[in-house]
This record gives structure tokens, sequence and C-alpha cells, in this order.
């Protein structure tokens, strides 16, 4: 049977930390009020961002929607999910500290009702901006 | 110039520094965004429509398998998501059949086993709860052709 190990060594791979699990970061194209953002540039921002703190991201893009409750109406749009794998270690204080001052600046600067994130497999929003 | 090493910290507390509140987390299933893009790939890649409902050629058996309503529930929210990314509908039925045959296919027994032996430990005992521990014992009595009873 082959483990992941012999398989990391079939490929020649680095004996690196594993990175088992994803956050993803959900970019929007759209203000609450549905008046379109630069969504090219905060995926890039985004991109950015995940790549130095956790090496490396990859955009899906994707079309979804989010029930605005105090709207009482659901809001759809083209999103970018932003995904980086990561492993326990990049979990940390300091990596989710700078990643905080893009998700608020992103939140409040595109004046969204929330920002959607995935940290492995549970979905997290965002609704109170900090300055 | 080489980080300074920093402490783990869990979902939950990386969550809080974010100033994000949960919604909702999909249990014991691989639901990330990679992995419903592949979902969403091989329905449309699969899926036939020749009478009625589009269906896969493949399933030949019928069988009632038992499910909470939460889970029903999030099959809906899926089947929602791989309709309108591919304008072709879908029954969650037909994606509850989808998730169970993917899963078989990529289960491994042997390397399952060994996570299945370590459930016990204060380790995993985080991620799984007891009634999940004592299915994952019993799955492995009987592989081990062992009874734990």
């Amino acid at each position: 049977m082959m483990t992941t190990d012999t398989f990391s060594a079939l490929f020649g791979c680095e004996d690196l930390t594993p990175k088992d699990q994803f956050i993803t970061v959900f970019v929007p194209s759209l203000t609450r009020d549905k008046v379109p953002i630069d969504h090219n540039a905060w995926k890039i921002q985004a991109v950015k961002i995940m790549s130095k703190l956790f090496g490396g991201s990859t955009v899906i893009p994707g079309y979804g929607g989010w029930y605005d409750e105090e709207d009482n109406e659901v809001k759809t749009e083209d999103i970018s999910m932003v995904v980086s794998f990561i492993s326990n270690e990049e979990c940390n204080k300091e990596n989710m500290d700078e990643l905080k001052q893009f998700l608020h600046k992103m939140g409040k600067e595109t004046e969204q009702g929330e920002i959607g994130i995935l940290l492995g497999n549970t979905f997290y929003r965002i609704r109170e901006f900090e300055s | 110039m080489k980080k300074k090493q920093q402490t783990p910290i869990s979902f939950e507390e990386a969550a809080k520094l974010l100033g994000a509140e949960r919604v909702d987390s999909i249990n014991n299933v691989s639901m990330n965004p990679i992995s419903l893009q592949v979902l969403a790939n091989q329905y449309a890649s699969k899926i036939k429509n020749e009478r009625g409902r589009p269906s896969n050629p493949d399933w030949d058996i019928s069988r009632k398998i038992p499910i909470s309503s939460d889970n029903w529930n999030r099959l809906g929210e899926i089947s929602h998501v791989v309709s309108d990314t591919y304008h072709k509908p879908i029954a969650r039925g037909q994606v509850a059949a989808m998730l169970l045959e993917d899963s078989i296919d990529h289960f491994d027994i042997h390397l399952n086993l060994t996570r299945f032996a370590t459930l016990n430990t204060s380790t995993f005992s985080y991620f799984f709860t007891p009634d999940t521990r004592l299915e994952a014992a019993k799955l492995c009595s009987i592989i081990n052709h062992e009874s734990i009873w």
C-alpha cells in the first residue's frame, strides 16, 4: 500500500511540514448595494497576501449568493475563491493578524454586508469591520 | 530571513482573531471549494439526459439509506449550486449518490484503519464525537474479523 510519504519520495517532493488544512477567502464583485467594485484588484491583493502568509494560493472563479437579513433579499454576484493550503504552524496569531487587516479592509472599502471565509470545512463570516 | 517560529492556534481561535462568527460546518466530508468544483465537473461529464430526470447509467441498484434532515437540507444546497453552475437540474438524491460513490472509490481501508486505531487518543477525540468513534471501532472490528462485544 502506497502511503503519502512513499508518493512524496517517488515524485521527489521536499520533506516539508504537511499542509493538510485550507483557508478560503471569498472575494466579492459588488458592494452590498450591488455597485460593481474592482474585483480583479481585490482578487490580486488576496492572492498576494495569502501567498505571502501561507506559501501559495489558487483562485477558483464562481458565482454565488448570500441572504441579506436586513434587506430580506438574496444577493447574487460573481466571486473568486482564493484558496491556500496551510500547515498547523502557519495557522498562528501573527498570520491571522495580518490576514485580518486585509479582510477587514476589503470588507470596509468595498462596502460589504459580510466577508465569507472557510477555515477547513467550517464557514465563518465577518460582519463588523474594524478600522 | 527565516520567520520566527509561531505557536499554532486552532481554527476556532483563528476565527476569533479574524473577528469572524461561525455559520456552519460540514462534518466528516471533504467539501472544500476544490472538491466542490471537481464534483460539479464530474456531474457535468457523467449525467445523461435521456428520458425524464438526468441520471448516471452506471447506477443500477436503488436502496434506501438513512440520513439526517440536516444533511438532507445540505444536499439541497449543494444541488442548487451545481444546477446553477451548469444549468442542468440535479436532484439532491443524485448528489447524495455521487458523493457516496466518490467516497467509496477513494476510501482506503488500510489508511483509515490507522486513523481509526488512533481515534481513542486525546489528539483525535477533539475531532470525533463518541458516536463516530464507536462506529469507527465497529468498522475496524469488521475489517479485522474481530468482535468488540
